[in-house]
């Protein structure tokens, strides 16, 4: 870890105080390599007359982690959720601009949301595994999606709780209930449930913010796990969580003005250069913990 | 004064109201008891009322639970069908408001006005005269908008992240609502029921005028919903226990009169209580059973 050129860098003693430092290894050499999953094109949303974000242009990787920061506010939550149309929940809300999907537009006329959730799973902020036993929990999309054979099924579950890095804290409760584990194999069975169904992304909004360092770790191992097969977004908090799980990292932040409070798209860089030679003056300060 | 003193103080005063509840529920239901049930039998429970002493409550028992069991029957899928729709799906605009409206202001409809809203509609403009039916109706026009207003509570209730958790797996509203949020809802559905439940049992105003202040004699072998022997015929008139309470204490010519009158109260009550206490452990396995907890 010493010998990462990163990290050297960091110990030399030019933005005071220290950000945070950048641990992933394999992240660094190929980014910047791989196909574009998702596009986002000069996207706003609105809250009734509330313009939440405004103009945000970023293209997400397949295959990467892809990090959003920013303080409280500045609408990263809301962009994520953009991402598989969560937010068409909230009455009164309206978008412009568009976002695709491979080739698929979120936001067309003729969009089959259910269908498109399919293909973008999501984790929560706080673990939400339904009231239902383990198994079942894991079990829901592909059975609600058709899949009737229990052996095949039986399968789909116990791979998913593997992935999840949960199969051997639960393999003998399976038909326990979901909500009997921890807030943290809750969260890594949320997860599970999502693998199991096989989206192309996930979408994790604040997914360690309710959960103790331990498990935290745990959660951000599997990322890097997941990071293999998965496209995966991150709203996060904690800065130290960006810089130790993403390949790219988006910082967002509201305008402070009274007239226009809308969440913009400050920077958008490789992890490793973001937090170590942040290009705009704002991101140097967010990260360095002058404001947020 | 001091924070103390003041917590001391109000610690009491809200120990004191409590046991004043519960002393004062407690009282009165042993006081129905030690009067009631010396009378209970197993004649007085089957037997038909009688002109001279001696008679039985055996067809307003069943005439009771019947139509309980009718207007739940008609209620249930209604009240939870219009719940479902006015908590998940009602866009919030004027039309939903008014509804909202409508529904609470029936909800605390007097009974004795239903009853007589059941008379006109029901008994005179529909014909159904006196019968299990006029009242099965009746009491659903009595009990509808509480259902609608758990059913709609209750799905309320229901924490926002597991309803976000299963349309982000791609499910639809509705496939959302059958296999995640109508099961998390159930123990409020649950209960809610119940207490409807005991509303109905005990209900006397609403019915005196639909389902009518005589019951025929039956014969249990029929099984018939349309001779007028018939247990489960609905075009016969059926006096239910609370009726028969309420008729017998005011017009009642039999010698025994009284007697039979605290026997009924506490056949009712206990019969509130085993429903109550049932439903709800039924519930419990219910909720077990879906849920795995």
């Amino acid at each position: 870890m010493v010998t990462n050129p990163i990290e050297k860098e960091l110990t030399k003693p030019v933005v005071a105080p220290t950000p945070p430092k950048v641990a992933t290894v394999a992240a660094a050499t190929d980014v910047g390599t791989r196909n574009v999953a998702i596009k986002v094109e000069n996207f706003s949303l609105f809250y009734g007359s509330f313009r939440a974000i405004a103009d945000v242009q970023m293209d997400i990787r397949e295959r990467e982690i892809t990090a959003i920061i920013g303080p409280s506010g500045c609408g990263k939550s809301t962009l994520l959720r953009s991402i598989n149309r969560m937010n068409d929940l909230i009455p009164g809300v309206h978008t412009e601009g568009n976002i695709v999907l491979n080739t698929q537009s979120v936001y067309g006329d003729n969009t089959d949301t259910v269908l498109l959730r399919k293909r973008i799973g999501m984790v929560f902020q706080r673990p939400n595994p339904f009231p239902m036993s383990i198994f079942d929990n894991v079990a829901y999309g592909p059975k609600l999606h058709g899949m009737r054979d229990h052996k095949k099924l039986s399968e789909i579950v116990q791979r998913s709780l593997e992935q999840a890095a949960l199969w051997d804290e639960v393999k003998d409760k399976m038909k326990q209930s979901g909500l009997s584990l921890s807030g943290g194999q809750q969260q890594r069975l949320c997860i599970a449930r999502t693998i199991a169904v096989q989206p192309e992304v996930i979408l994790m909004d604040e997914p360690a913010s309710a959960l103790d360092p331990i498990s935290t770790l745990k959660v951000e191992d599997l990322m890097r796990e997941l990071r293999a097969s998965y496209t995966i977004v991150i709203v996060t908090h904690n800065m130290q969580q960006a810089a130790r799980v993403s390949d790219m990292t988006a910082f967002m932040l509201g305008n402070t003005n009274l007239e226009d409070r809308s969440g913009r798209l400050v920077e958008y860089s490789p992890t490793s250069e973001i937090f170590t030679q942040p290009k705009d003056k704002r991101t140097e300060e967010y990260i360095t913990g002058r404001f947020g | 004064m001091n924070a103390r003193t003041t917590d001391r103080i109000a610690t009491g005063v809200i120990w004191a109201f409590s046991v004043g509840i519960v002393g004062l529920l407690a009282s009165f239901l042993l006081y129905l008891l030690v009067k009631g049930v010396s009378h209970i039998s197993w004649h007085f429970l089957t037997a038909a009322p009688s002109i001279t002493a001696g008679g039985g409550i055996g067809p307003e028992l069943w005439n009771s639970f019947y139509l309980l069991l009718l207007t739940m029957v008609i209620t249930i899928p209604l009240g939870l069908g219009a719940g479902v729709y006015m908590s998940e799906f009602a866009p919030a605009n004027k039309v939903t408001e008014g509804i909202r409206l409508a529904t609470e202001t029936l909800a605390s409809l007097p009974s004795i006005i239903v009853g007589l809203f059941g008379l006109l509609l029901f008994v005179q403009t529909f014909h159904f005269g006196f019968s299990v039916l006029a009242g099965a109706l009746a009491l659903t026009v009595f009990n509808l908008p509480i259902i609608e207003r758990v059913t709609e509570n209750s799905i309320r209730a229901v924490p926002q992240g597991l309803r976000e958790g299963s349309l982000a797996l791609g499910m639809t509203r509705w496939q959302s609502i059958r296999t995640v949020i109508i099961p998390a809802a159930i123990p409020g559905l649950i209960t809610g029921i119940i207490l409807t439940a005991g509303r109905i049992f005990g209900e006397a105003a609403a019915l005196l005028f639909t389902a009518g202040q005589s019951s025929s004699s039956l014969n249990w072998g029929d099984i018939s919903i349309w001779n007028a022997t018939s247990p489960l015929a609905l075009n016969r008139p059926a006096e239910t226990l609370a009726v028969h309470i309420w008729k017998i204490n005011s017009e009642g010519l039999v010698p025994d009169f009284r007697q039979i009158a605290d026997g009924a109260s506490a056949v009712l009550i206990v019969s509130v209580l085993i429903f109550n206490v049932a439903a709800r452990y039924l519930g419990r396995q219910l909720y077990k059973r879906i849920t795995a907890t």
